[in-house]
């Protein structure tokens, strides 16, 4: 009877009780900090001095009011906006390029995913290095055309640039290593009857290979964006933010008010609205990839 | 059954959480929270030592600079209790001591039959111990001493007749001048100018030497705007132009690496980088290079200070070990040793006299060291000095990109630290 009872209630409920785990993970990783930061963003919260106080929106109309945040803003979209196109271009060249029958391409694509294995960090440091305009070796290499004296990171002019080229040389792969899988996983069948009909290389490209790719490109684009959105490690180890303010990044501010002010109230408040910017911005994607359709 | 299984569960995960309770609420062993460089590992190795030495258990905690502060904050705001002893950077002093996070050592002392810090350890030292400053109650013992110093190239100032350190600013530029004018590739200064900490620890001592103060004596008005601050900051932007092109981004490594190269004349930078100096493998200046204090202006010139403090959080359930641990690391022999192994600067008078550390090369900037924390001065005791730091580099970096003009810079950094300390409670 007893037994009967048991297995009888294991098959109805085992199913539930399997998942139980994921969902207590879920649940303690991702859903409470998440309704925590949606209440610790209505305080005014500083660790130092003990303060938790409910002020309503005041963070989000402080923030609205504050110039550093719209600075960091506008460096961090520039620095998506440019990046990401530079990567995607170059990715997708790179692709179509090692996708076709050309000598050593095994070599050249285990080379060029090279940059991406480094960690940031490492990358940044050595930037630092390259980047010195005394004895940097970029600069030495200019100077062999006599091209003098780009300051790089340090000047406000080309900060920003400076990083985003340390961005394009560790990321870029990235983009081709997925434009790359999509490329060689298309169907031959559409080629084929398209050199019988005599069409171009670009028609080909434009009106056979860009459409079929289309979805592979939607989500190696909305990867990286989302992912430069949140730029810090090079940042922070190459300027620091500066100089003058010229690299400062939402990330590194928010970080500068959550863990060296503590005011952990307007650092969540910030992190909410760059989160919602980029669900907006990838929702804008996702729109895009379910209603595309690949085949007319 | 099923009520069986739920009972059981619920009883286990209650066992469970008993369990755990009763292991955090032993006293465990000795607990040290330190940075992962060398000051901060070595009395790491300190503890293990000390450990085996009282027969006891000791754990250490390392983290890096950034980190320790983050991690020494939670722990402290929370009075979780997790460190016994805690190594902190004296820039955190203030924060700490007036939350009394920080346990009060003179009792400790008192036991020991010793009314508190000996008088071995040099004033400066001691000061940055006690909150309010220099006057208040001891909350922590300083482990490592540290204070910038003015490096100079010693064969280039005399190659310009100038044979001993220059005392002032004036006759230390005229040289620097002349050297960037007619030494190939060598330039006459080297700024550390990236934004935030770096630039504004780079400009501390020349503010200081220019007799400028950021804030009154009980911080209720902000002094950033002033004739003083100005001359100052036109004299900073003054050595930035014979610094090498690029110091807007400069941080102490891209220094050393100027000067390792023979490249740079003088530089203000901290003592870790001596023993990198002396080194024949890595350095073309050894024997070239010297250390004095920093050269005055219309003030005497005073270095920042950048000691490592010990200390013991209010929650520690192992206060009396973790004070013997601090009272023998501190003590004259152990610093004799630990700057003898690890180069770690002492904050006692009589382990920076002596004759046999003295003797050796690597220990010659000892008496300048000994004068520069001497003559050093603290950041402002401020417990928002974080803020109020981020926001001075800023405008510090803009004058020193050209962006704005110094006094530009100047007016907008007094705006925008009057607001924090009004926000923080200091101006009401």
């Amino acid at each position: 009877m007893q037994v009967g009872n048991i297995s009888k209630w294991s098959e109805k409920n085992l199913k539930y009780l399997l998942i139980v785990p994921t969902v207590f993970l879920l649940v303690a990783l991702t859903i409470y900090p998440l309704i925590y930061a949606v209440i610790a963003s209505l305080h005014v919260i500083n660790i130092r001095t003990g303060e938790n106080v409910f002020v309503g929106f005041q963070n989000f109309i402080e923030i609205f009011k504050d110039q550093y945040f719209w600075n960091a803003f506008k460096n961090t979209i520039v620095f998506t906006g440019v990046g990401v196109t530079i990567e995607f271009t170059l990715g997708l060249i790179l692709a179509l390029f090692l996708s076709s029958k050309i000598v050593g391409r095994n070599i050249f694509r285990s080379l060029l995913l090279s940059p991406m294995m480094l960690p940031p960090i490492v990358v940044a440091i050595i930037f630092k290095i390259i980047y010195i305009p005394e004895f940097g070796v970029i600069n030495w290499f200019l100077g062999l055309f006599g091209i003098r004296g780009i300051l790089w990171e340090a000047s406000v002019h080309t900060a920003l640039p400076s990083l985003i080229l340390v961005d394009i040389w560790e990321w870029t792969p990235f983009m081709f290593l997925i434009l790359l899988a999509g490329l060689q996983s298309l169907p031959l069948d559409p080629y084929e009857a398209a050199v019988v009909d005599g069409a171009s290389g670009f028609q080909i490209f434009r009106y056979i290979t860009f459409p079929l790719l289309k979805p592979v490109i939607v989500i190696a684009l909305l990867l990286r964006i989302m992912d430069t959105l949140r730029i810090f490690d090079q940042i922070f180890i190459m300027t620091g933010g500066g100089p003058a303010n010229a690299t400062e990044t939402l990330s590194l501010y928010i970080y500068r008010h959550g863990f060296r002010f503590y005011n952990i109230g307007y650092a969540t408040a910030m992190s909410f609205l760059l989160l919602i910017f980029t669900v907006i911005i990838s929702n804008f994607f996702i729109r895009f990839l379910k209603t595309e359709k690949v085949f007319e | 059954m099923k009520r069986y299984l739920l009972s059981t569960m619920i009883l286990v995960v209650i066992l469970s959480m008993f369990l755990s309770a009763s292991v955090l609420a032993s006293n465990g062993p000795l607990v040290l929270a330190t940075n992962n460089a060398p000051e901060g590992k070595s009395m790491a190795k300190a503890l293990e030592e000390f450990g085996k030495l009282k027969n006891i258990e000791v754990e250490v905690v390392e983290a890096p600079y950034a980190n320790l502060f983050e991690k020494e904050l939670l722990d402290l705001s929370k009075g979780t209790g997790l460190y016994d002893i805690i190594l902190l950077d004296d820039p955190w002093f203030t924060q700490f001591a007036e939350n009394d996070w920080l346990t009060e050592l003179t009792t400790y002392f008192l036991e020991k039959k010793e009314a508190g810090l000996s008088a071995d350890f040099i004033d400066k030292s001691q000061a940055i111990c006690r909150y309010p400053y220099a006057k208040g109650l001891l909350y922590a013992v300083p482990a490592v001493g540290n204070a910038q110093m003015f490096f100079y190239r010693k064969d280039l100032f005399e190659k310009y007749n100038m044979f001993a350190a220059p005392a002032t600013w004036e006759e230390a530029y005229e040289v620097m001048l002349k050297i960037k004018e007619n030494e190939d590739g060598v330039f006459g200064y080297v700024l550390r100018g990236q934004q935030g900490n770096p630039v504004v620890a780079q400009f501390m001592p020349i503010f200081w030497s220019f007799n400028a103060k950021m804030f009154n004596e009980d911080k209720t008005e902000v002094w950033i705007d002033t004739p003083e601050a100005l001359n100052a900051l036109n004299f900073f932007i003054e050595l930035k132009e014979i610094s090498p092109p690029g110091a807007e981004s400069f941080n102490a490594q891209q220094l050393a690496t100027y000067m390792l190269q023979g490249k740079a004349a003088t530089t203000i930078n901290w003592p870790a980088f001596v023993p990198t100096f002396e080194d024949p493998k890595q350095s073309k200046i050894v024997g070239k290079i010297a250390y004095a204090p920093i050269p005055s202006a219309v003030a005497v010139g005073a270095s920042e200070i950048g000691h490592w403090l010990a200390a013991i959080p209010a929650g520690s359930k192992n206060k009396d070990m973790a004070f013997e641990f601090i009272h023998w690391a501190t003590s004259a022999e152990k610093q004799k040793e630990l700057a003898l192994k690890w180069g770690n600067p002492p904050t006692r008078k009589s382990v920076f006299q002596d004759p046999e550390l003295l003797a050796m090369s690597e220990f010659r900037h000892y008496p300048v060291l000994l004068q520069a924390i001497s003559n050093s001065k603290p950041r402002p005791r401020i417990s928002n000095w974080n803020e109020v730091e981020n926001t001075f580099g800023i405008h510090l970096s803009k004058a020193v990109a050209g962006q704005v003009s110094p006094k530009e810079a100047l007016v907008a950094a007094q705006k925008e630290v009057e607001k924090l300390m009004e926000k923080a409670g200091y101006i009401k």
